[in-house]
């Protein structure tokens, strides 16, 4: 007679015990409950595709950046008004590390505009910062009430090592500070748009001066280069840049 | 030859009670908080409260931290309850200075502490201006449409970034101090 194996007997024994039609029972009350805890942040009758035709999402970065270890960037962000917006709008010093996947790690502050809703239009400042695995956390400061017209602020945002703390601060004010549990390799500061129908900071008369743009490298503050160090990828948006940390940004569809 | 296995000696019950605890404790199960290390601003903070990823309906009588321990809710004291001076049909209006017009989706009075604006111990560069247990109203503004934060670089040797997945969040957290009626801080939770 063949002999019967482990799993042909547990079988056996879970068929004879009725466990089986059990087991698929609660099998399945567990799929259904789980999904419905990990569902439950998302409102309901909320769709994610309720973005209106003419803002498709797309990513889009106009700015420069500085390749390489470092600790810090910082930047004077002069704004002027957008004239339309989709979803939503940033503009903002960085540090980040990309090797932690899926959201990658960053830190940074600066403008912020919309709320992520057609009928709501808000000019703010903000900062936001990820865990290596986890976040991000976006913190909004305050409402810049000249509605990015004409205002200017120095946004800086660096690594203390002497309390491992990253620091955040406008116009050398300390707004907040957090232990992330990475390092920067690469700084960043870009006008950020998720759709090709948002406006890029400023217009082709009025453009959006990024000055003394510097980056924290071996104890030091440093020009970055703009010329060799430049991205545009929004399709309404332009740059000129200097190879003293100063670029301009502009969207060439309004004044 | 193997014989079968008889465990017909097992209470079925108990077998069963054990599964089903399974299943509800698998079910609430979330990702535990990230602690996030070594602030011991943080750990002293939030010891011993409840860990939310959103702003809860209640606040617990342990208290809640939120966002890996950002945000810290107590409930009001005696002390603070006497000093709220603000309705909160007068705190949702004062939010929607940036909540504007999106629904709200609840409103809660508790007392409030943005743990990254505390003291660091030993930190001897500039202080930010604490939040610190801030009798206040949460009010929570739902999106129909959710703000994405994305992550992007620009990989070496390459004029191309590369942008990761968007986080999508729909709620926006707006808090106002029931005392002054001043904004805060807001922030996004899913």
């Amino acid at each position: 007679m063949k002999s019967r194996s482990f799993f042909e007997d547990s079988l056996h024994f879970l068929l004879e015990q009725r466990l089986l039609l059990i087991f698929v029972l609660l099998g399945g009350a567990f799929i259904v409950a789980r999904g419905q805890a990990l569902s439950s942040s998302v409102p309901a009758g909320v769709s994610t595709a309720q973005v209106p035709d003419s803002c498709p999402v797309r990513i889009n970065f106009d700015g420069a950046w500085e390749q390489g270890l470092g600790w810090g960037a910082s930047a004077i962000i002069g704004g002027y008004q957008p004239g339309m917006w989709c979803s939503d709008d940033s503009i903002w010093s960085m540090i980040t590390n990309p090797n932690y996947p899926p959201t990658q790690a960053y830190a940074q502050i600066g403008y912020s505009r919309g709320v992520s809703d057609p009928y709501t239009t808000v000019n703010s400042y903000f900062l936001e910062y990820t865990y290596t695995t986890g976040g991000p956390t976006r913190i909004y400061l305050g409402i810049d009430t000249s509605n990015w017209g004409g205002s200017s602020d120095t946004f800086v945002v660096y690594y203390d090592s002497s309390t491992h703390l990253t620091k955040f601060l406008i116009d050398n004010n300390l707004q907040y500070s957090v232990q992330l549990d990475w390092s920067a390799t690469q700084m960043q500061w870009f006008n950020e748009t998720h759709s090709s129908n948002d406006q890029v900071l400023g217009g082709y008369n009025h453009h959006t001066v990024l000055a003394n743009v510097q980056y924290l490298r071996n104890g030091a503050w440093h020009q970055i280069n703009a010329q060799t160090d430049q991205n545009n990828d929004n399709p309404n948006g332009s740059i000129s840049p200097t190879p003293s940390g100063k670029f301009w940004i502009w969207d060439k569809r309004v004044p | 030859m193997r014989r079968p296995i008889h465990l017909t000696h097992i209470p079925i019950g108990i077998v069963l009670l054990f599964l089903v605890i399974l299943v509800v404790v698998g079910a609430k199960d979330s990702p535990p908080p990230f602690h996030r290390g070594q602030d011991p601003r943080i750990a002293a903070f939030t010891s011993g409260m409840t860990f939310f990823s959103d702003v809860p309906a209640t606040v617990p009588a342990n208290g809640a931290a939120l966002l890996d321990g950002s945000f810290a809710l107590r409930p009001l004291t005696s002390t603070q309850a006497a000093q709220v001076g603000l309705t909160k049909d007068q705190a949702i209006a004062a939010a929607k200075s940036i909540g504007g017009q999106l629904p709200v989706a609840q409103s809660l009075l508790a007392s409030f502490t943005a743990i990254g604006t505390l003291p660091f111990p030993g930190d001897q560069g500039p202080v930010a201006k604490p939040i610190e247990n801030v009798p206040a109203w949460i009010i929570t503004f739902t999106r129909t449409t959710p703000v994405m934060h994305v992550g992007r670089f620009m990989p070496k040797g390459t004029p191309t970034p590369v942008s990761s997945p968007p986080a999508q969040y729909y709620h926006l957290n707006v808090v106002i101090n029931a005392e002054t009626g001043k904004f805060v801080l807001g922030f996004d939770t899913p």
